[in-house]
This record gives structure tokens, C-alpha cells and sequence, in this order.
């Protein structure tokens, strides 16, 4: 079956997203290029007899290689990157509305010597503006096929396939000649011929972004092959050359590549010559206004965090998932004799990865809120009000949008501090976007809330009393993230804020793929990590809580239960609410409070209960037993953790009555040795400030560490954090405690 | 001839809002300044002023740009107060 990998490249706000979604539907991965932060997407479709991968690179005004970002597009380009399929055709995607702008890339891209096409997204927008573009002109002119397409709308995605279709016999075109004047071409020659001198092959493009891209990131890389070691200076008398001729580095690119796309586009795009104001502008008005557009955008997030809790059914999912575990876990019992087994299925899998499954609606209703306004352009306003707050921590806008990522997941945040071009500023932003409190804390917040915070309505019910304390909650990581950030920024890395520039797109609906898609990506990554990550833990959890003790005696007392249970039911008529006629048997009663008694000193008396008794004088000091202890130490590699470890631990050595209830019942039945709950209102809430504060995700350290090269960051991060959720959870404690007496 | 066309520039965050001019010089760091010769923001091109306060915001070929100069970045132009020449495709939506 013939094969054909075709990278897609353009502009950010072309709509490349709804391209590659209109293109491979559901059938692509989300990986991670090798050794940088840069998401890499590949998809793939069938077409007849042969299969069409299609690979999406980052969003990029410019293929340069000043950063190593930045450097990857061109190597997936270039056939070097070894993560990446060999790419046989490039098809670059504009924005017909703005064709001088995207162009620029073009001219870059133009230069690989690949067979390349031109793909002109938001037709309908052209057609509706009465622009006009001679396509057949520009086509002829540019030597290269040209398709258009309105991709949010699927329309011309056939004619998009068959280009693909007809790439394959298609050769490679030489599309650019030449754009550099003589001088520079010259040194690029001398350059290249040296290089080769030296025994390494190189492209033509290669050798210009050495001779363009100052102390870029292909000038580190080539300046330590061996017998290279000369290049930078070589590169500095080269420029220095150039510059005397006046031919100043970089400037030049920028002007003959706005020159090319001048020439090529004379008497291709008709212009309107007056200024028209649009929809966009008007909307902007409110939304990009220094107070109003600060207040709709805190109203929108409180409309979020309210969403999160209101009643649009969510919680009859909730109770549904939760429903169907306890139907699992009565499968287990009916199927398993009481035993390690039993234990093993109910109280380690169940009880512990079923948990944090719960929570799967929330996490997608939190991302299909956070895509829908990426998706349809709000994310730039956002960015636009925030920069004049931003300044004032020493920041730029731009590091506002990292932070709105973290809110859904920090990796991914941290991932997207590459548009930051100042790499001071993106270091304080990738050390502070881990306080933002992400999905995983999602799970703690909701179960601790809905378990101790009442259900009460304000403002006749338009406000719950849960949906501001949920607001409070992320408000929090907002709020000691701005000390930190000025701190940061005052101390390790005196500098200014850096200039503030981004485009803004025109506003769009939403498209439903793109938002569908990205909210299927996250939920699938929160279930793979509950498959695999939690699984884990929570059977090592469960086996130190379940070992070394002898469980023979809680063996036969659940056997006796069993029995009575059957014969209990059997004599009674079937009635809706069992639970309460099963509390009415005194002798099955009794058998309960035997079995509760016995799993309690079971518990105890385990390597788990063991090490937790340990270690209670620290748990002591903010509020905590020794199994919330063990359960935030066992949540460390990921913070989601704790909801499987306290479901295990509260499932072994639990109330068995409350089990069938779901966790917060259990942990409102949990109590002190002297019979005092466990948890009130202050222990719910010094837990939660410590998640909320606390770096317990290994995948967001390790990202740290692939971002800033060093393991001294990743560690100072962890330190920082643990240290400040320690010390707020200490004083939300000793304070809260002092206020409830 | 060089002072002539000094005398008449003007940073971009002076220039009022609805009013048209033409980009005379970008000044500052040479990184930042490539960037932003990437985004199509360059000497002689035509901008208009929708929203002069800070983060200032201008159209430039029907495109929206939302601009903060510091230290690093300074737009220099020159005010066109013909308004005749304005270069839009934006789309009406």
C-alpha cells in the first residue's frame, strides 16, 4: 500500500487545527518531539489503496532556528529529525484573508526544495469580503498547486485530498530563486563549501539561517561538530562583511522576503483602499477594554467554576459512574470468595482507579470551557487585558496564556511558554505555571468540597456556596503565584518586562471538531493515567495497608456477613431502600461493628499503618491523620493519586456500611481514636490549600527539566512548592482552628 | 533631508486613535525587531490606530496587532494625514 507523509506548517490563527481535524478525524497522536517542549500531532487517513500520514507542526510566523523550539520545525521539514516520518510533500495553509502576511513563511518554506502546495483556509471569509484573488495567476506565478478550503465548515476537503492524492508523481518544484541579493549568496557559498571541506553535508537553506539567526540554536549545534570549532567566527566576519556592504544581519531576510511577496502578489489580490471597521473591532471594544474587558473575563471564569458545580447533570453522572463501580464491586463479591483476592480487586482496583474516574466529567466540561474560547479567538483579548497587570510582576501578557493552559494540565502549559520569546521571562513563567491549580486537583477539590462544604444557594440560588469555594480554590494558586512571579523576577532575573506584541484574530464560532477533539485528548490522557500510573500505586498502596497482618478472623466475619445478608434478604420482601432495613437486623448489625473493629486494627498494625503512626506528629500540626498522611505522601508522583489511596485505605480499613456510599460519606464517618471526626471544614480546607500549593506531578518536574536543561530547576521548583503547601496548609489550620474554637 | 523626516516621526503610542501613518523606524533589540519584521510590521508600512492607550492596538493590511513598546521595542511614524492609502482585505464578519 503506497504511503505519503505530508507536514502541515503556517501562520498561528489559520485554522490549521480544523485542517488536520477535517483530515484524520479522530485518528492521531499527541507525542512530544525528542529533547524539546514541542508537541508533535500525527494523523493519518486512508485515500483508496494508499495511507496519508499527515504531520502538524506548531504555529510559526517564521522558520528560524533561533531557538531549538523553533529549530525542530525545520528539522521534521529536512528529513533530520529521527522522531519524525520522512516528509514527502509540505503543505502550507494561509489565511486568504492575509495573504501578505503568511507568505513570509512561504518564501522560507518555499526554499526546502519540497514539493509543496499552497492551501488558502477561510475562503468563505474572502468570498464574503468580495476580495478578489486570482488564483490561476497566482498558481502560475508561484509554479505550485493552490486549493482553497473553509475547514471549520469542511468545505473543500475533497478537492484538498485529491491535491494529496496527486502529489505523489508530482516532482519536486524549484519555486524561489534565488530572493537574497549577490553578496549574500556569495557568503553563503564560501560558507557552504567550507563546511563541506570540513565533511559534513548541508543545505542551501541550512547555511542562510547560520548566516541569519545570531548566536541561534543550529549555530550551537553546528559549532561543536567536529572540526567546526571555527564556524561562529566565520559566521561573525561573514556578517561583519555584510553589514559594511550594507546588507545589515538580520534585516536583510525580512526585506526581501516582504519584497518577493510584493512582487508576487501584484495585481494577484484586489485591495480595497479604505479602512473597514469590523465585527471583531466592535466586540473589542468590550472585550479588549482595560475595565470592561478585565470584568468579563473574571465574570467568565466565575461562570466556569459555577458550571463545574452547577446541576446540568454532571452530578447524575457522577452518581452513575459511582453507581456502576458499586455494581462492579458486588460482581467481585459474588464471583470471589472474602479473601487477599477479593481485597485485592474491590479494595486496591476498584476503590482506588474507579475513584478517580469519577471525576471524568468534570475534567471534560473544564476543557470544553477552556477550548471553546481558544477556539474561537478570545485567548489573544485575554492575553491583551492581563499584560497591564502582567507588567506589574515584571511579566508580558503573552505569559498570561501559558498560566490559562495550566489550568487544564501544567505539561502542556509549560509546553506553550515557547511563544515567550525572552527566555527570562519564560523561565519565571514555567516556574509558577505548576501553581495553577490543573484538572488533577479537580478530583480533591470536588470530593472534600461536596463532602464539607454545604450545598447551599446564594443570591437565591443563581450562586452555590461550593461553586465560590471552588473559586476560591484556583483563585488561590492565582494569588501566591504573583509574589512569587515578582520575587522571581526582582531577585534571580532583574530585567524589564519584555515588549508586548500579538495578533489578534478576528473572532470566530468555535469550531466543534477541534473543541471535541481537544477535549477527547485530555479526558483519554486523565484515563490512560488512571489505567496505568494510579493502577499502579494503588496496588502497592493496597499491599502495604494489606500486609503482613493475618486476615483470617475479617476473612470469616465477611462470610458470616455474606450468609446473613442473603438470609436477611430472602425473608424480607424486596424493597427499594435496603440499606436502612439491613441496619435494622440487630445480629447483622453487630457482625458490622465486629468487622469494623477488626479492619481497624488491621489497618493499623500494617506496614502502611506502621510507617503513617510514624510520621503523625507532622500530619498532626495541619490538622491530618496518619491515612490522609500516607494517602498525600502515596500522591507525590501524581496529585489525582490521593482520591484511589484514600479510597483503599478508607475501603480497608473503613466503615463497611459507608463503602457502598462513595468516598465522602467515608470520610465524613472517619474519627479520631477519641471518636472526634476527622475531618471539619478546616482539615477539608488545609488539605486543599495544600494540593493546591504542592508540586506532586512528576510529569510536570520532568517537563521542567527537558525545558530549562538542568535538574537544579525541576528540584528548586518541587522545593519551593512543598515547602509553601506545607506552611499554608500550617496556617489555614492553626487559624481555621482558632476561628471554629 | 534626514532631519526633515526626524522632525516629523513620532513614537506609535503618540499617534491618536482613528488617526492613519506610515511606520518611519523600528528601534531596539535586534531580536525583537526581526520578530516583529517576521509579523509583517515594518519601515513603511501603513497602520491606523484603533485603540491608542497601552497595549496599543493598530490594523495594519486588515490584520489587528496589539502592540507594548518598552526599552526593547520602539515604532517610530509618520502621521499620513491624507488617509488615502490604506491597504484592507479584512473580512466583514
Amino acid at each position: 500500500m503506497p504511503q505519503i507523509t505530508v507536514a502541515i506548517i503556517g501562520n498561528p490563527n489559520t485554522g490549521k487545527s480544523s485542517l488536520f481535524n477535517a483530515l484524520c478525524g479522530m485518528r492521531t497522536r499527541v507525542g512530544n518531539f525528542p529533547g524539546v517542549t514541542v508537541e508533535k500531532k500525527v494523523g493519518t487517513y486512508v485515500d483508496g489503496e494508499s495511507t496519508i500520514t499527515i504531520v502538524d507542526l506548531p504555529g510559526t510566523y517564521s522558520l528560524s532556528s533561533r531557538s531549538a523550539d523553533e529549530l525542530i520545525s525545520v528539522d521534521v521539514l529536512m528529513g533530520q529529525c529521527s522522531d519524525a516520518p520522512p516528509i514527502d510533500a509540505i503543505a502550507m495553509v494561509v489565511d486568504a484573508n492575509h495573504l501578505e502576511r503568511d507568505l513570509y513563511l512561504f518564501s522560507q518554506v518555499a526554499e526546502l526544495d519540497k514539493p509543496t502546495f499552497l492551501i488558502l483556509n477561510m475562503w468563505d471569509c474572502v468570498q464574503a469580503s468580495g476580495l478578489k484573488i486570482d488564483i490561476p495567476k497566482l498558481s502560475d506565478r508561484l509554479g505550485i498547486p493552490i486549493v482553497t478550503t473553509t475547514a471549520n465548515r469542511l468545505i473543500g476537503i475533497e478537492d484538498l485530498r485529491s491535491t494529496i492524492r496527486s502529489l505523489r508523481i508530482a516532482p519536486p518544484v524549484k519555486i524561489v530563486d534565488d530572493l537574497f541579493p549577490l553578496p549574500f549568496r556569495e557568503e553563503v557559498h564560501q560558507l557552504s563549501n567550507w563546511i563541506n571541506g570540513q565533511g559534513h553535508m548541508n543545505r542551501r537553506y541550512l547555511v542562510e539561517r547560520l548566516l541569519l539567526d545570531v548566536d541561534g540554536a543550529l549555530e550551537t549545534r553546528w559549532a561543536t561538530k567536529p572540526r567546526l570549532n571555527e564556524l561562529s567566527q566565520r559566521l561573525q566576519i561573514a556578517r561583519k562583511r555584510l553589514e559594511v556592504a550594507n546588507f545589515q544581519v538580520p534585516f536583510i531576510e525580512t526585506k526581501v522576503r516582504h519584497d518577493w511577496v510584493r512582487e508576487i502578489l501584484a495585481n494577484v489580490v484586489g485591495r480595497t483602499t479604505q479602512f473597514q471597521s469590523t465585527a471583531s473591532d466592535k466586540i473589542d471594544r468590550v472585550l479588549a477594554h482595560r475595565w470592561w474587558g478585565l470584568m468579563v473575563f473574571v465574570a467568565m471564569m466565575f461562570l466556569v467554576f459555577q458550571a463545574l458545580f452547577a446541576d446540568l447533570g454532571f452530578v447524575s453522572l457522577n452518581d452513575m459512574i459511582n453507581a456502576g463501580l458499586a455494581w462492579l464491586a458486588g460482581m467481585v463479591e459474588i464471583i470471589v470468595p472474602p479473601g487477599t483476592l477479593r481485597s485485592l480487586l474491590c479494595d486496591g482496583v476498584i476503590a482506588g482507579v474507579g475513584g478517580v474516574l469519577t471525576f471524568v466529567p468534570q475534567i471534560a466540561t473544564l476543557f470544553l470551557l477552556i477550548s471553546i474560547m481558544e477556539d474561537c479567538g478570545y485567548m489573544a483579548r485575554v492575553a491583551l487585558v492581563m499584560d497591564r497587570w502582567m507588567t506589574k510582576i515584571g511579566l508580558n501578557g503573552k505569559a498570561f496564556l501559558p498560566l490559562m493552559t495550566s489550568f487544564g494540565c501544567a505539561v502542556p502549559g509549560i509546553m506553550s511558554t515557547r511563544t515567550i520569546e525572552n527566555a527570562r521571562d519564560r523561565l519565571v513563567t514555567i516556574l509558577i505555571a505548576p501553581l495553577m491549580s490543573c484538572s488533577a486537583r479537580l478530583p480533591v477539590y470536588t470530593l472534600l468540597i461536596t463532602a464539607f462544604v454545604p450545598a447551599k444557594g446564594l443570591l437565591g440560588g443563581w450562586v452555590t456556596l461550593q461553586g465560590l469555594f471552588f473559586l476560591f480554590m484556583y483563585a488561590l494558586g492565582v494569588f501566591v503565584a504573583i509574589p512569587i512571579a515578582w520575587l522571581m523576577k526582582r531577585f534571580f532575573f532583574p530585567s524589564q518586562p519584555s515588549p508586548f506584541v500579538i495578533e489578534l484574530p478576528r473572532y470566530t464560532w468555535p469550531s466543534w471538531r477541534v473543541v471535541a477533539h481537544r477535549v477527547w485528548e485530555q479526558v483519554y490522557s486523565f484515563i490512560a493515567r488512571a489505567g496505568t500510573l494510579i493502577l499502579c500505586t494503588s496496588v502497592l498502596l493496597w499491599a502495604a495497608a494489606y500486609f503482613p497482618e493475618n486476615h483470617l478472623q475479617e476473612m470469616e466475619l465477611a462470610h458470616r456477613i455474606d450468609e446473613k445478608t442473603v438470609a436477611f434478604e430472602a425473608s424480607q420482601p424486596l424493597s427499594l431502600d435496603e440499606k436502612s432495613e439491613k441496619v435494622l437486623d440487630p445480629e447483622l448489625k453487630e457482625l458490622h461493628a465486629q468487622i469494623n473493629l477488626e479492619r481497624s486494627r488491621l489497618i493499623e498494625n500494617s506496614y502502611l499503618g506502621r510507617f503513617g503512626k510514624t510520621l503523625e506528629p507532622i500530619f498532626h500540626s495541619v490538622g491530618w491523620d496518619w491515612k490522609i498522611g500516607v494517602g498525600v505522601i502515596a500522591s507525590f508522583p501524581a496529585r489525582e493519586v490521593i482520591i484511589s489511596t484514600l479510597g483503599t485505605i478508607y475501603s480497608l480499613g473503613g466503615d463497611v456500611e459507608a463503602t457502598d456510599q462513595g468516598l465522602h460519606q467515608q470520610l465524613k464517618a472517619a474519627t479520631w481514636p477519641d471518636g472526634k471526626p476527622v475531618f471539619n471544614i478546616v482539615t477539608a480546607l488545609s488539605l486543599m490549600v495544600f494540593f493546591a500549593l504542592c508540586a506532586q506531578c512528576a510529569a510536570t518536574l520532568m517537563t521542567i527539566r527537558k525545558e530549562t536543561q538542568t535538574w537544579g530547576w525541576p528540584i528548586f521548583t518541587f522545593v519551593y512548592m512543598t515547602g509553601l503547601a506545607y506552611f499554608g496548609a500550617w496556617l489555614v489550620f492553626n487559624i481555621g482552628s482558632r476561628i471554629i474554637g | 533631508m534626514k532631519s526633515e523626516k526626524l522632525a516629523n516621526r513620532i513614537l506609535l503610542s503618540d499617534l491618536k486613535a482613528g488617526s492613519q501613518a506610515r511606520i518611519s523606524a523600528i528601534e531596539g533589540d535586534e531580536a525583537v525587531r526581526h520578530r516583529i519584521e517576521e509579523m509583517g510590521l515594518r519601515e513603511g508600512e501603513f497602520i491606523r490606530m484603533l485603540r491608542s492607550e497601552a497595549p496599543q492596538i493598530i490594523a495594519i493590511h486588515g490584520r489587528r496587532l496589539c502592540i507594548r513598546m518598552n526599552a526593547y521595542l520602539q515604532i517610530w511614524v509618520e502621521p499620513d494625514h491624507s488617509q488615502a492609502f490604506f491597504g484592507e482585505s479584512a473580512c466583514p464578519k
